[in-house]
């Protein structure tokens, strides 16, 4: 089945490959015309990068932050032991969940 | 022999040909349907009503310059597109659409490896190029990546469960779509199939990038984000694998969720499979029309607070009904 999907995928892809091979025209630009720019001025292709923190993690702190606010303000009562017995919660529906899949249910 | 039946289908019915055909045309149907929502003509000159324009666009642009930039992984870029083309033509050979489908237990795992093909090759042609607004448009879209994928797995897997109880169908995806029209007969899997319907359509939104989940190539903000240094070929090569991208999903939400042909049967079932696809089609184009665009945190939020427990509830349903 595997190698079945594996040709269903290959071939089909194989096509594409030499329809982009054939189509295709070559670049013709050259030198400075695939340099890059910036504000009119050249740059350096390592001042491209955005930074990690700019970028997937800006959105997840976003997000995670006014979630860890919310759950401070609504389900924390000061007591640090809270988070404990939280994950000992969260873990314990976490096996039962496992232990219904496993099962099937019951079935 | 069986051979020959997967080069004939994965070449010509419903593979590559057949496929490329349906996803062309469907663009053409989605540019239309928003076009006159938003009180536009749409492509109207190339063809009768405009029907071959996105034709005359894709073999327009293939026979463009390619050109990459300093520093970007154009090959790699390429090779991954080409990939994740031929793993969608791939999929559409394991639902019923094709006579001689593929089918295995278990084989639902293949079709969820090959649904992540897309996903990879959008997200590393975003980072392969020394752009800041395609590093942040890959990044938005592997941040919405994280919020959509699982409740998008979840619900696809809630009908495979389902009949795997009800008829046996061992995990697979062509023998759940054979039966998915008797998942809706009884109260219970009918619940969780409806909420996995509402989870899969929503997901599939937010996985074709279209409005309000078109944060990762956000025009007013980032240019074109991750498609910002592509032109010719690849964007081509893009577009098309946005447009098939849509294609295969939509058929294969008809045939998991709306049971595929039925209640039509033989010939008159294609009639059934192409109004349903219309439907889905135009679900899909209708919110894209009237909805303006989230910001990234607001889609992800919305997709974890609506989508993923309905999803999750489906899926518990479907363990217990």
């Amino acid at each position: 089945m595997v190698l079945l999907v594996s040709l269903g995928m290959l071939l089909p892809a194989a096509i594409f490959a030499i329809m982009y091979l054939k189509m295709r025209r070559p670049a013709e630009v050259e030198g400075d015309k695939k340099w890059i720019y910036a504000c009119g001025e050249y740059w350096e292709l390592e001042r491209m990068a955005v930074s990690p923190q700019s970028l997937f993690w800006a959105v997840w702190r976003k997000v995670f932050v006014r979630l860890y606010n919310a759950l401070i303000e609504k389900v924390h009562s000061g007591v640090p032991s809270d988070w404990l017995i939280y994950m000992i919660i969260i873990l314990a529906l976490a096996v039962l969940a496992l232990s219904i899949v496993v099962t099937g249910g019951g079935s | 022999m069986q051979i020959l039946y997967i080069i004939f289908q994965s070449l010509i019915f419903p593979g590559l040909l057949f496929i490329f055909f349906i996803a062309l045309a469907t663009q053409w149907i989605v540019r239309k349907i928003v076009a006159r929502m938003q009180n536009r003509m749409g492509p109207a000159y190339t063809g009768p009503y405009g029907f071959l324009q996105p034709f005359a666009d894709f073999f327009k642009l293939m026979g463009k310059e390619d050109i990459d930039v300093v520093g970007s992984a154009g090959a790699a870029v390429a090779t991954l597109l080409l990939l994740a083309l031929g793993a969608l033509v791939a999929l559409i050979l394991m639902i019923p659409a094709s006579p001689w489908g593929l089918y295995a237990p278990g084989d639902v795992i293949i079709a969820l490896y090959l649904l992540l093909w897309p996903t990879i090759a959008l997200v590393v042609a975003g980072f392969a190029v020394p752009n800041a607004f395609s590093a942040t448009g890959s990044s938005r879209f592997l941040s919405l990546v994280f919020a959509y994928e699982p409740p998008f797995i979840m619900a696809l897997l809630v009908p495979v469960i389902l009949a795997t109880r009800y008829v046996g169908a061992e995990y697979s995806l062509y023998i759940t779509a054979l039966n998915s029209a008797t998942l809706w007969t009884k109260p219970g899997s009918a619940i969780a199939m409806a909420l996995a319907l509402f989870a899969a359509i929503l997901a599939l939104q937010a996985k074709l990038m279209k409005k309000p989940f078109d944060i990762p190539e956000a025009e007013q903000e980032i240019i074109a984000g991750i498609f910002t240094e592509y032109s010719g070929p690849k964007l081509a090569l893009i577009i098309l694998l946005h447009d098939i991208e849509l294609a295969v999903l939509s058929l294969v939400i008809v045939y998991l969720f709306l049971g595929g042909p039925a209640p039509l049967t033989g010939p008159l079932g294609i009639i059934s499979v192409a109004i349903k696809y219309f439907i889905i089609v135009l679900i899909v184009s209708w919110i894209r029309a009237s909805a303006a665009r989230l910001r990234v945190d607001q889609a992800i939020a919305i997709l974890w607070k609506y989508v993923l427990p309905a999803a999750i509830i489906s899926l518990i349903i479907s363990f217990f009904v």
